[in-house]
């Protein structure tokens, strides 16, 4: 896992520094598309004596070969099924299955790429080749692979809470379901950086403060466009005084943002109170015609694309329904809504399952499987749906594992996820206004010391955990290990609560000013269940430095309750991060310490204020990288919180799923390539 | 027995009056409230406030409570705090479900448990009464939760003849595709009931047979057959009867878990998500269905007593 997780960061960096170019606008001479579905290249294709050339181990592995790559004799060769195809570079003669044909122009290599000629290496597997000379578009079609059709089976625990519009669901199954049948304007790639979806491309202005999307031609799944105005309406649905939804955050930047909020200008006082969104242009957020829309920042705010995926809706539609309505029982299209994803719902049973049909129209071509059906399953069942091969892949825990090595005809797949469990600590002023022991930074740094993190993801995760030092995750560009780790060490912990007045009692408890170092440890006692079994873990190794723990453990509500009254010393939660931008805007910020923010440890300082805002102010990476990675250092020096891990995901899959690559970007994120060999 | 019933009646309203506020009580002390989910946890503070306030979250307890009473009263039972679909709606859908798979476990049970007592009280201590008899302990002493598991992994997984979850085959349905989802939920749910059932029979049965008129009857030359199923078996059967009533929560109560494990969105389903979400509205008016269906259990079993046993008269 390590290895694979070294592997993972090395992608990760790599792209980093590709990051910048993706806010150009494509040069793309000759648009390539396999069966539908648009083909990226890492060097575009070149025309050779009107013969267009292309990399072969894209074309190829699209095509479902396999390739092998002879250094000697310059050889690639591909096979599939009965097929071979060999290709030798500068040579016109090339062989299928050992036949040997006449070649136009010979393969060559480009900037480190060997490249093919793209009808040969098309026609020789049966595929068929059309070039549009107007658009000089490339349309490859293979009636014989991969196999279409099929329905994908997957579970889900409880069903969703009702929401499926993708700025108002507020829970996993909302999301998955909502997230099939919208698009937003970029969405994530197999490297996990933002790529065109709804927006062919987008730009930055040289000031930073001006973000230019430019719209494909995507269509509703009634066969209107999607316009630039949807994506105002869209946003602007966000930002209305009337919203009820967990989407409004981070869009303070908007140049006239606030009035919109507040109900002051945007909207008509009539449509403010009922809750009505149109499409008119506000001064941060316009159409400049049907396709081309503009994001007006008050300052540069580098983070800010990534508050901009959210599924495009339909503005036509929803333009009657008042914001408050959307995803209730009021609201009609919530079920099956008018939208732009690769899916679309057939039928909905409440309580039971969604099926959901391929769009036809989809702009990056219509998905291989047919269907994909979301049934409510007892998590406790699901080992059992898998044997019998009724879902196709499930998400478990590390005690499963076993269960599932055992089935030959399923795949495990583990990779860290965004998700992290971490214990923060009140370091202002708690429920009745105290200063408690964990607001001096030395009490923190302490029981950071006495807790050994390696021995919960060795013990109670199973190994199924990757270390996380600081607040950066590790799979973003900005993590770095070079912070103060807190490696186990209870001895160093005992010497810096002596320093800290804290001395040791006859109960062997520790005191000051005769006061016992007390401190309430809340955690969900509901869901996680190694989160629940950390909580006396810590408490064992707190003691053993003289601290006393009082465990309260409470469901969801109740804790929330508590942590928004700041009525705790510690309490334990997962954190998933948004997105991958290390931007701790909205947790670790001043702002986010005022009620209702995440910030609920109340920490902020001058100089994080300051890292954060640098962080924000710059486009360029290499400067963002230094930023966040001393704001990391300064972060773990104050620790208002302690990581214990990152949390590795464990999926469960069916051999049978072909493309099949999930990652923190999501599982069905590359849905419309995945099929099913059987 | 007109006037009686008339008076039984009469008395389920303060008692269901008595069951709605300690219920009310109960749910609204419960930490957290459903707002908590019901807001971003970056609305506007003030926003949410005054959405609290007009949705009368602030108002004191017994304010709330008359506003509860009085909505429900005129046949509305308010709108879910998480969906906002009306609750009778929800209702509508859950509870036919249920009554399904209560009333196929039920009568499913009775069918197989009282010949089972029949047999086992007539040839006590004969092979087929200790297997009636192990049979028995082990439906009472097994979990439901947990004979639904072991019934998934043996007919749905490893001899999968069953479906494992859920109403009908998505997209599906029709009579012998719901009948076949509805076997191993029903089977499972009355399994407890099956073996109390073969048990409360077994014994009264055992009781009846020592009885002087059931000598008499014999002495007199009644075939054997004719002494059991018509002289013993209507006396041996009062006991069983007036736990029938008794048991009717009880099974609805089993459905709660039971529905959990086979994904059977029934009232119980229904239940058991108000009460994660805190939805009140739903969580008042389940609760006031399952008081409801215990008063009416005990009165079913009052009833069915007074039918069966000819010396019971109400008046």
């Amino acid at each position: 896992m390590k290895r694979f997780l070294v592997l993972l960061l090395a992608t990760v960096m790599t792209v980093a520094s590709a990051l910048p170019a993706f806010a150009a606008r494509p040069e793309v001479k000759y648009p390539v598309t396999f069966n539908g579905h648009p083909v990226t290249f890492d060097v575009e294709p070149v025309n050779v004596n009107n013969r267009v050339f292309v990399p072969f181990r894209a074309i190829f592995e699209k095509m479902g070969a396999d390739v092998q790559w002879d250094q000697a004799s310059q050889t690639v060769t591909a096979t599939r099924g009965d097929t071979r195809v060999q290709l030798v570079i500068g040579s016109t003669t090339a062989r299928v299955n050992g036949t040997a044909r006449t070649l136009d122009a010979a393969p060559f290599i480009q900037n480190g790429r060997t490249l093919v000629p793209l009808r040969f290496v098309s026609e020789a597997f049966g595929a068929q080749v059309e070039y549009d000379a107007a658009t000089t578009a490339i349309s490859i079609v293979d009636p014989n692979w991969p196999r279409r059709g099929g329905t994908l089976n997957l579970a889900m625990w409880n069903k969703p809470n009702g929401p499926l519009n993708p700025i108002i669901y507020d829970d996993t199954y909302g999301s998955n379901i909502a997230g099939l049948m919208y698009e937003g304007l970029w969405k994530y790639d197999e490297r996990f950086i933002p790529v065109p979806a709804l927006a062919e491309y987008w730009e930055w202005d040289e000031t930073n403060t001006k973000l230019t999307f430019y719209l494909r031609d995507a269509k509703f799944f009634d066969g209107t466009p999607v316009t630039a105005q949807d994506v105002v309406f869209t946003y602007k649905a966000i930002w209305h005084p009337k919203y009820i939804g967990p989407r409004d955050a981070g869009f303070e930047d908007v140049l006239g943002y606030d009035d919109y909020a507040n109900g002051i200008s945007g909207e008509t006082q009539a449509n403010f109170e009922a809750g009505i969104v149109t499409t008119g242009n506000l001064p941060g957020l316009y159409a400049v015609d049907d396709k081309t829309v503009v994001f007006q920042l008050k300052q540069p705010n580098a983070p800010f694309l990534f508050q901009i995926a959210y599924g495009i809706i339909d503005s036509k539609k929803y333009g009657s329904i008042p914001v408050q309505d959307w995803g209730t029982a009021n609201d009609p299209y919530n079920i099956f809504p008018n939208g732009n994803g690769p899916f679309k719902m057939k039928e909905y049973v409440d309580g039971q399952y969604a099926i959901l049909e391929a769009n036809p129209n989809y702009w990056a071509g219509r998905p291989y499987i047919d269907q994909v059906i979301w049934r409510v399953v007892a998590a406790e069942v699901a080992v059992g749906e898998m044997e019998r091969g009724s879902l196709d892949y499930v998400e478990f825990s590390p005690n499963e594992l076993e269960a599932y090595q055992r089935m030959s005809h399923v795949k495990i797949h583990e990779f860290a996820d965004l998700l992290f469990q971490e214990m923060v600590y009140n370091t202002g002023p708690n429920a009745q206004g105290e200063m408690g022991p964990t607001t001096d930074v030395r009490v923190r740094q302490a029981i950071n010391y006495a807790i050994d993190r390696q021995a919960i993801i060795n013990n109670l995760m199973g190994g199924h955990a990757s270390t996380m030092y600081g607040p950066i995750h590790p799979l973003t560009w900005a993590y770095t290990e070079d912070v103060e780790q807190y490696q186990y060490n209870p001895d160093r912990s005992r010497q810096i609560l002596e320093e800290a007045g804290w001395v040791l009692g006859s109960d062997g408890y520790r005191y000051k000013d005769g006061k016992k170092l007390s401190l309430r440890l809340l955690y969900p006692n509901v869901g996680n269940p190694v989160r629940q079994a950390t909580a006396p873990v810590v408490q064992q190794w707190l003691k053993d430095v003289g601290i006393e723990v009082i465990l309260e453990g409470y469901d969801w509500p109740t804790l929330t309750d508590k942590r928004m009254d700041r009525d705790f010393d510690m309490y334990f939660i997962g954190f998933s991060l948004g997105n991958s931008d290390p931007d701790p805007t909205g947790l670790w910020d001043k702002a986010a310490t005022e009620p209702g923010g995440f910030n609920d440890s109340q920490w902020w300082t001058e100089k994080s204020e300051q890292l954060i805002a640098a962080g924000k102010a710059t486009n360029d990476l290499e400067e963002r990288i230094e930023i966040y990675q001393e704001w990391a250092r300064h972060w773990t020096e104050e620790s208002p919180a302690y990581i214990f891990y990152a949390v590795n995901t464990l999926l469960a899959a069916n051999e049978r799923l072909q493309n099949f690559k999930p990652g923190p970007q999501g599982y069905l994120w590359n849905i419309e390539e995945i099929w099913l060999s059987r | 027995m007109g006037r009686y019933l008339m008076r039984r009646l009469l008395q389920t309203i303060p008692i269901l009056l008595g069951v709605s506020i300690v219920v009310f009580i109960i749910i609204h002390s419960a930490p957290g409230d459903p707002y908590a989910y019901l807001f971003g946890p970056r609305v506007d503070p003030t926003l949410r406030a005054r959405l609290m306030e007009e949705m009368g979250f602030n108002d004191p307890l017994p304010v709330q409570y008359i506003r509860w009473f009085t909505t429900t009263i005129s046949g509305n039972l308010g709108y879910s705090i998480r969906t906002q679909e009306p609750v009778i709606d929800m209702m509508a859908r859950a509870l036919p479900r249920t009554l399904l798979l209560t009333g196929s476990s039920f009568l499913l049970g009775l069918a197989i448990a009282i010949p089972i007592g029949v047999i086992s009280a007539t040839r006590q201590y004969s092979l087929l009464d200790y297997a009636a008899t192990t049979f028995a302990f082990m439906g009472i002493s097994l979990p439901s939760f947990f004979a639904a598991l072991l019934a998934v992994y043996f007919f749905a997984v490893k001899l999968p003849v069953f479906p494992m979850n859920g109403i009908h085959t998505p997209g599906g349905g029709g009579f012998w595709d719901v009948l076949h989802h509805l076997a191993l939920p029903a089977i499972t749910l009355g399994l407890r009931d099956m073996a109390s059932y073969a048990r409360f029979t077994r014994s009264s049965m055992l009781e009846v047979l020592r009885q002087d008129y059931v000598r008499t009857a014999r002495a007199k030359g009644v075939a054997e057959r004719i002494v059991i199923y018509k002289h013993a078996f209507r006396n041996g059967l009062i006991p069983v009867i007036t736990l029938l009533g008794f048991s009717l929560p009880g099974l609805f109560g089993g459905a709660v878990i039971i529905e959990q494990v086979f994904t059977f969105p029934g009232m119980g389903l229904l239940t058991f998500e108000a009460v994660n979400n805190r939805d009140y509205s739903v969580l008042m008016a389940t609760n006031m269905f399952f008081a409801l269906l215990v008063i009416v259990g005990n009165l079913i079993a009052d009833i069915l007593y007074a039918v069966a046993d000819p010396r019971i008269r109400y008046a």
